[in-house]
């Protein structure tokens, strides 16, 4: 079998792609969820009032126990550091301009882990933090700018 | 099931960054060799299933049927098996039920990738497999959560970085015997310690490489592998289960999946004891930590120790359960659906003492291989041996 080493050679490969483009929705559980983090800074979670697991952000249905979940809750977006990683290369293998600290992140009242950023000095599994908000919020993960520690 | 089903073929391409050849031309390698090594002819293959994961990595969209006639399918019943990473060992499983149900004597089974199309680098499409609202937008890829894993993993059970470093080591060193192999090497503890961290605690070394390649096996019922092998290689037992695909509701500490897609397989083997009963274990190794996470998930060790038994040397290849003496996915590389039927290929070579340099001593009776993929929620399990079920 042969191994490409010459990338220079025209003849062997050449470049294309998949034009391919999507339009997404929200979703119902997401519609309230955007909702409450543009309007008033919250988190909302949704229980299952069969297993009584907290899922944040909320969902429509508990994929334990199949029921719709109807119980919603808003929470403050506190909570504590569960995992974390200093991300050090861009997706295309190329070192990155800052790290990025990917944490997870245990709400309080919530019973799965969210996902987000960190911004601080050194991250440790345990850690209070809290989120900073973007002052103009339009409904997007990103209105939670990170979580800084408390 | 009671037809027995066994593997009496196997054929593998080298595993490479870029080939040169299309992902039609490597499935046809392996297909082929698999054939030519149980000296059938395709007339005599009643089915083929293929293996194969993302499209966006060839860069083909519905890339089974791409790659159905490179895999033998020309005017057969087809089928793709694909859960991603876990799709290698899978396939095989697809295999083992349509010859155990007795609907098919003999299929060929083809696993394929190849990595190196996808621009500007494979992770960069794993992006997409999150969650398009609440995830996407902040840009996370595998490596950054499964460093997310291996961190907890670590916390949790006070494993030391240098520890999980040397399954590297081991496994860098046992694919140099493979000749398939990518990345075989002597590498050192200093050496993997000291490469690059991509997103702690990941480093460079403990990671699989993106690779190109193909493998394929032939399984057949009792009555033919008889006429085409006096040593086929049994498939004893099968489980595969599902954890969440909503991946913040795990703990990540433990793979309880992979026990539970253990479990069902050892069942149907009739295995109690695994640590025991199992001779080689073929665990999916794409990150180093993944190797020890998946040997406890596999029962064979307890919870949190596999750090503690790969430091007294019980997975080395002369070790009381080798693990991964194929050289692994850190070793051999890991073109996804193929990377895991290697290591179902890893087990037909070693339990017929033909793994040449690989080879693990004594005499071994039964094996474990098992993958593991999508948005890290799969698990999946075989189990073959030299004894009939």
């Amino acid at each position: 079998m042969k191994e490409l080493k010459n990338h220079n050679d025209k003849l062997t490969f050449f470049s294309g792609n998949i034009p391919l483009e999507s339009l997404y929705t929200v979703g119902i559980a997401g519609d309230k969820f955007f909702q409450s983090l543009k309007n008033i800074g919250a988190l909302l979670s949704s229980k299952c009032s069969r297993c009584n697991y907290v899922y944040v952000p909320c969902r429509l249905f508990c994929e334990r126990c199949f029921d719709e979940l109807k119980e919603y809750k808003e929470l403050e977006p506190v909570g504590a550091v569960y995992s974390f990683s200093e991300v050090n290369i861009e997706r295309d293998g190329s070192p990155v301009k800052t790290p990025v600290q990917a944490a997870l992140i245990k709400i309080n009242g919530a019973d799965s882990l969210f996902y987000h950023r960190l911004n601080v000095k050194k991250p440790k599994i345990g850690m209070k933090v809290k989120a900073v908000l973007e002052k103009y919020r339009k409904g997007s993960i990103n209105d939670i700018r990170y979580f800084e520690e408390i | 099931m009671k037809g027995k089903a066994a593997i009496v073929s196997a054929g593998i391409t080298k595993f490479v960054r870029r080939a040169k050849e299309t992902p039609k031309e490597l499935a046809w390698y392996a297909a082929k060799m698999a054939l030519d090594n149980a000296g059938l002819s395709l007339d005599e293959v009643d089915a083929v299933i293929h293996g194969t994961a993302p499209d966006a990595f060839d860069g083909v969209h519905q890339k089974a049927e791409y790659l159905s006639d490179a895999s033998g399918a020309f005017n057969k019943p087809y089928i793709r098996c694909y859960v991603g990473g876990g799709t290698g060992v899978m396939a095989p499983i697809y295999g083992w039920y349509y010859v155990a149900s007795g609907i098919f004597d003999t299929v060929l089974v083809v696993c394929e990738e190849k990595m190196s199309s996808c621009r500007p680098h494979p992770q960069a499409a794993f992006l997409t497999i999150f969650d398009h609202t609440t995830e996407r937008p902040l840009g996370p890829n595998l490596l950054w959560i499964f460093a997310l894993e291996m961190n907890r993993y670590m916390q949790v059970n006070k494993i030391k970085l240098e520890d999980i470093a040397m399954v590297s080591v081991k496994n860098k060193s046992n694919a140099k015997n493979h000749p398939s192999a990518l990345l075989g090497s002597e590498v050192t503890l200093k050496d993997i310690m000291e490469s690059e961290v991509l997103a702690w605690p990941v480093h460079r070394l403990m990671v699989s490489p993106i690779s190109d390649g193909a493998a394929a096996i032939i399984i057949t019922n009792e009555e033919k592998a008889k006429k085409i092998t006096d040593k086929p290689v049994w498939i004893q037992g099968a489980g595969w289960c599902l954890d969440t695909a909503f991946w913040t509701g795990r703990d990540l500490c433990y793979p309880q999946y992979v026990e539970y897609a253990a479990k069902m397989a050892y069942k149907m083997a009739g295995i109690k004891n695994p640590a025991k009963e199992i001779s080689i274990a073929e665990p999916y190794d794409p990150f180093a930590y993944k190797e020890l996470h998946h040997l406890e998930g596999l029962q064979l060790a307890p919870k949190g120790k596999a750090a503690e038994l790969l430091m007294d040397g019980h997975f080395d290849k002369n070790g009381n359960l080798p693990s991964s003496p194929s050289g692994g996915l850190l070793g051999v590389g890991n073109p996804i659906a193929a990377a895991g039927m290697m290591k179902v290929c890893e087990l037909f070579w070693q339990l017929r003492h033909e793994a040449s340099g690989r080879q693990v001593p004594g005499n071994p009776k039964r094996g474990v291989a098992q993958a593991w993929g999508d948005l890290m929620q799969v698990g999946t399990v075989i189990v073959t041996g030299v004894d009939k079920p």
